[in-house]
């Protein structure tokens, strides 16, 4: 004899997949099922819309040289065509792909640029990151961008980036904003 | 310079860690010379561990120390023998325009070093940058003298280092002894010597007892390591550190011997060799 669940079970697991199917469209900013609709789902339901609330995760939008052109005639370009390629990404569903093109060179050309912005506006300039403003040790020695720049790169031997509590035990409140230290030959 | 650092080896490419194990029958040293190891040569150790481990080894005290750390080797009864400079290499006293930044600084800085109980600071001459010899040192004398009120009242000697311009620091104004004296000259203060490190000036011209000889008054610190290749100053480099100690010792110098080398082996057995080589 084959014991049938019980609703409760039944409900439950179609509640379990649910869940695990709202974060996952949460996550995609796909349309959510409602409670209600969830309450007279059974498995396969849940399954199916599942199924259907992922989203074409491989959409993106092509810019060449500011005009939104297809896919097809993105990658159509020729590679020695291109000057600078910048990725844009927002989040899984929402990236932009933006291709500027040149004259092709008598060398052939060659793509001098490939920029992966993630986390940037999609329309509008990409902000600026911000530059550092923590504390520059140099030696020891409390520094500033100016007089770190005047260190021979070949001379460094050591590299540290103390962030957090760490930064602030030994630095005070001057290392709440992380603390890049470096340590050079003499 | 701050967007290459991502390619920069993180945690300690040349600073060697010292084994863990730290041996603890070592006998300090009882010989003339008062021996002390330079701090970034161990980058990625701590100071503490290194502050033990020379402890145990027989040295005296820590060289080239930043403020952060310069209270450290008191805690395991040794000195911060020098203090890093707070200015760069290439950056020093041979351009005027550099002088009114130096001298700002270096006023805040020595009477901290001071108070910490550093008495010697490192400072650098700068790189050439096509400027010429003489050009440099009347410059580097007339910067350094604007310094010498406030270190002569702190007690404290700024002693620049004479650095190979070969190898390691490329167009590196100081980089012969005799330019170096020069300035020590000019500058006519108690407060104002010479770091002699030996490796650098058997890169740039040898004759290496015979220069410490004839400018010893005007030295306040050496440094030491292999040459060539600033590791271990061992039987597998070219330098007789056993006899340049010995010459050292004789003439009665009291100032630091600091030893400033990559060991390429483990960093306590060479501390150890170095201080056995050098215990005169």
């Amino acid at each position: 004899m084959t014991t049938r669940p019980t609703p409760h079970a039944r409900w439950h697991r179609a509640a379990s997949l649910a869940i695990g199917t709202l974060a996952f469209a949460a996550a995609c900013g796909a349309e959510l099922p409602t409670s209600a609709e969830l309450q007279g789902m059974d498995v396969a339901a849940a399954e199916k819309r599942a199924f259907v609330a992922a989203p074409n995760l491989t959409a993106a939008r092509y810019v060449v040289d500011g005009k939104d052109v297809s896919e097809q005639e993105a990658k159509a370009i020729a590679a020695n065509r291109i000057a600078t390629i910048e990725i844009r990404k927002r989040d899984r569903t929402s990236s932009e792909v933006r291709i500027t093109t040149q004259a092709v060179t008598a060398s052939g050309g060659e793509v001098k640029t490939v920029r992966i912005v993630q986390g940037g506006p999609l329309d509008g300039p990409v902000a600026e990151k911000a530059p550092f403003d923590g504390l520059l040790i140099v030696d020891g020695v409390k520094t500033d961008p100016a007089k770190m720049n005047s260190i021979d790169p070949k001379t460094i031997v050591n590299v540290e980036v103390i962030k957090g509590a760490a930064a602030e035990k030994v630095y005070g409140p001057e290392g709440a904003k992380g603390v890049i230290r470096i340590t050079t030959r003499k | 310079m701050l967007g290459t650092l991502g390619t920069v080896a993180m945690a300690g490419a040349v600073g060697v860690p010292l084994s863990a194990a730290v041996p603890s029958a070592a006998v300090p040293s009882a010989g003339r010379l008062r021996q002390s190891v330079a701090r970034w040569c161990y980058g990625s150790t701590p100071i503490h561990d290194l502050c033990a481990t020379a402890k145990t080894v027989g040295l005296m005290g820590i060289d080239l120390l930043g403020p952060d750390e310069w209270s450290v080797p008191l805690q395991y009864g040794l000195e911060c023998t020098m203090g890093n400079s707070w200015g760069t290499i290439p950056v020093g006293f041979n351009r005027p325009a550099n002088h009114d930044k130096l001298v700002a600084d270096g006023e805040a800085y020595i009477p901290r070093a001071a108070a910490a109980g550093v008495k010697k600071i490192v400072v650098f001459s700068g790189n050439k940058a096509g400027m010429s010899d003489g050009e440099g040192i009347a410059n580097c004398i007339a910067g350094l003298k604007r310094l010498m009120p406030t270190a002569e009242q702190h007690g404290v000697v700024l002693c620049m280092e004479m650095l190979n311009s070969k190898v390691d620091h490329k167009d590196y104004h100081a980089d012969h002894t005799a330019w170096a004296v020069e300035v020590a000259k000019g500058v006519n203060s108690p407060s104002f010597r010479l770091l002699y490190d030996i490796y650098h000036m058997q890169v740039m011209e040898g004759d290496v007892i015979a220069t410490i000889k004839a400018n010893l008054p005007y030295i306040a610190h050496f440094h030491t390591a292999g040459v060539p290749g600033r590791n271990e100053i061992d039987g597998a480099q070219e330098l007789n550190y056993r006899g340049i100690a010995e010459y050292i010792a004789s003439t009665g110098y009291t100032g630091v011997f600091a030893h400033e080398f990559i060991p390429k082996r483990n960093g306590v057995a060479a501390l150890k060799e170095a201080v056995a080589t050098c215990t005169v």
